[in-house]
């Protein structure tokens, strides 16, 4: 099953696009991001990007999956 | 009185060798002399400590039967609820707040039990860091050596048991805040199963990966702790249903049972110092581990804990965030933030492969008892580095002491942290890894470890 196309487009983010779409989906999420804050956002939400790929990867056909209840 | 422990103080209280009273108003007096050098307590309680210390007298006194905690004292990381103070969970939006009106469940229990509440204690803001460096609070300095951390976010609940302020401690462990800061400073942790111990009244991080435990000096000690806290709450908690399951009695034979025990490799040792993998081989050696066990899933693991904490965090804050961004931790804010913005699928395939990675694990522990890990990357680093090299690259302390940790609390896994017997150095601890619902196992090997003196927790030079 595939990702959602939300979930996609974020994954598909080049470099260049990140400090936009970091803007744009604050705004569409109603969360104005101070001035001073914005690098630092910028740069954890490439990090996120980095490490989503990471699991995306690991789970490949199953990504787009309907979790199950977690018991451990 | 410093370093009595838990065994002692009850003791000497159930026989009238001391009074409660005289055990809370020491204890206070070297709060009031040690803390100012360690920072870990953000409130001292001293008059609900008094006030409980003289019931226990009077309790005794009148013949009725006292608790296995009677006059014990202990402290809590602040995001637990204790009646009548702000839970702060380390953060500065959150000192206007009403107090709660009764105490977090855990808390109850272990005054139920005698024990005696001190104060609350620092942490990293929200919960959300490896360090405890709290903008608003200052940072927790670590007992061994005060230019360095405490680790995080149960800094102050770690530092606290090891300067011997007190014998027991409350934390709480996301991705490894139990288990991070009790090997940094040199004591013992337990990170129980998911759902095994009741959130009720803790500032909640994140529902999905949130653990509570205690802290203690030795293995018998955190047993103790664990089965007074032990028992469903299921109206305060919805997952914490399980049965207690307790150790007293068995565990002094379990301990001498064989165990097969596997040491995590791969994941669990890239980027660690050589000190941390020389103390991890001590522990493998002692524990008669010669088989080096490989969780492919397990990078993937840390990342999608990395990632859902980001996403739920950000949602339990978006509020706040956006009406005051400003008078949070600036570290903490920014990843909030950012967690805040990621799409919903992100979380749900976080969760999704929570599951894959624990059947992984699970087919493992059919041919193991207990897998062994470091706690984390390093030794305590100083207080203000931002980075450190892991396997020669540099990365953030605050985002990556957690590296072998994270995966392990991603699937629900009971741990116990057990320092490693290196006097005189930093600490370093390991984690006893069992499988889910079966913390008798880590404490088992872990009683073990210190049996053989490989595990033990020193008072630190400067508190001694």
């Amino acid at each position: 099953m595939a990702l959602d196309a939300e979930t996609q487009a974020f994954l598909d983010l080049a470099e260049a696009e990140i400090a936009p779409w970091t803007a744009a989906r604050a705004a569409e999420r109603d969360l104005p991001i101070p001035t001073q804050a914005l690098a630092g956002v910028i740069d954890n939400v490439a990090l996120l990007r980095a490490q989503t790929r990471l699991f995306i990867d690991a789970l490949g056909e199953a990504a787009g999956q309907t979790p199950e209840p977690f018991q451990p | 009185m410093s370093f009595l422990s838990a065994f002692e103080i009850a003791a000497q209280v159930r026989d009238g060798d001391v009074t409660a009273r005289a055990i809370t108003e020491a204890t206070l007096a070297s709060i009031e002399k040690r803390d100012g050098a360690l920072n870990a307590f953000t409130a001292v309680t001293a008059d609900r400590a008094l006030a409980a210390a003289d019931a226990v007298d009077a309790a005794r006194a009148a013949g009725r039967p006292l608790g296995p905690l009677a006059g014990v004292p202990f402290a809590v990381k602040n995001l637990f609820d204790i009646e009548g103070l702000p839970t702060l969970a380390g953060s500065k939006i959150r000192r206007e707040t009403a107090p709660p009106a009764r105490d977090a469940t855990l808390v109850q229990r272990l005054t139920v039990a005698g024990a005696i509440l001190v104060g609350a204690l620092n942490m990293d803001e929200f919960a959300y860091g490896f360090v405890t460096e709290n903008a608003h609070d200052g940072p927790v300095r670590n007992p061994h050596d005060p230019t360095r951390i405490a680790g995080g976010s149960s800094g102050g609940s770690a530092a606290a048991v090891s300067a011997g302020l007190v014998p027991l401690s409350l934390g709480s462990d996301t991705n490894g805040s139990i288990r991070i800061p009790a090997g940094l400073c040199g004591v013992f942790g337990l990170k129980p199963t998911y759902g095994r111990l009741s959130r009720q009244g803790v500032f909640p991080f994140v529902e999905s990966l949130d653990h509570v435990g205690p802290f203690a000096r030795s293995v018998e000690e955190l047993a103790l702790a664990y089965d007074v806290l032990q028992g469903p709450d299921p109206d305060g908690d919805a997952i914490c249903v399980r049965d207690a399951d307790p150790l007293a009695g068995r565990l002094d034979t379990l301990a001498e049972h064989p165990l097969r025990v596997g040491v995590l490799d791969g994941w669990f040792q890239q980027g660690a110092f050589p000190e941390v993998l020389e103390a991890l081989e001590q522990v493998a050696q002692a524990l008669s581990a010669d088989r080096s066990v490989t969780l492919p899933g397990a990078q993937a693991a840390r990342a999608a804990a990395f990632c859902l904490t980001a996403f739920e965090g950000g949602e339990l804050h978006h509020d706040d965030l956006a009406a005051r961004a400003m008078d949070y931790d600036p570290a903490v804010r920014d990843r909030l933030l950012a967690g805040a913005l990621l799409p919903k699928g992100v979380a749900q395939a976080a969760r999704r492969y929570r599951t894959i990675f624990r059947d992984q694990v699970a087919e493992v522990f059919q041919r193991y008892d207990v897998l062994l890990a470091p706690a984390s990357v390093c030794p305590a680093p100083p207080i203000g580095q931002a980075t450190m090299e892991m396997d020669g690259v540099p990365v953030s302390v605050r985002k990556n002491l957690g590296a072998f940790t994270q995966p392990i609390s991603y699937i629900g896994l009971p741990v116990v942290a057990a320092p490693v017997n290196r006097p005189g150095r930093l600490p370093i601890g390991v984690q006893i890894i069992a499988p889910p619902w079966r913390e008798d196992l880590a404490f088992a090997a872990a009683l073990r470890l210190q049996r053989a003196g490989v595990a033990a927790a020193h008072p630190p030079k400067a508190f001694a």
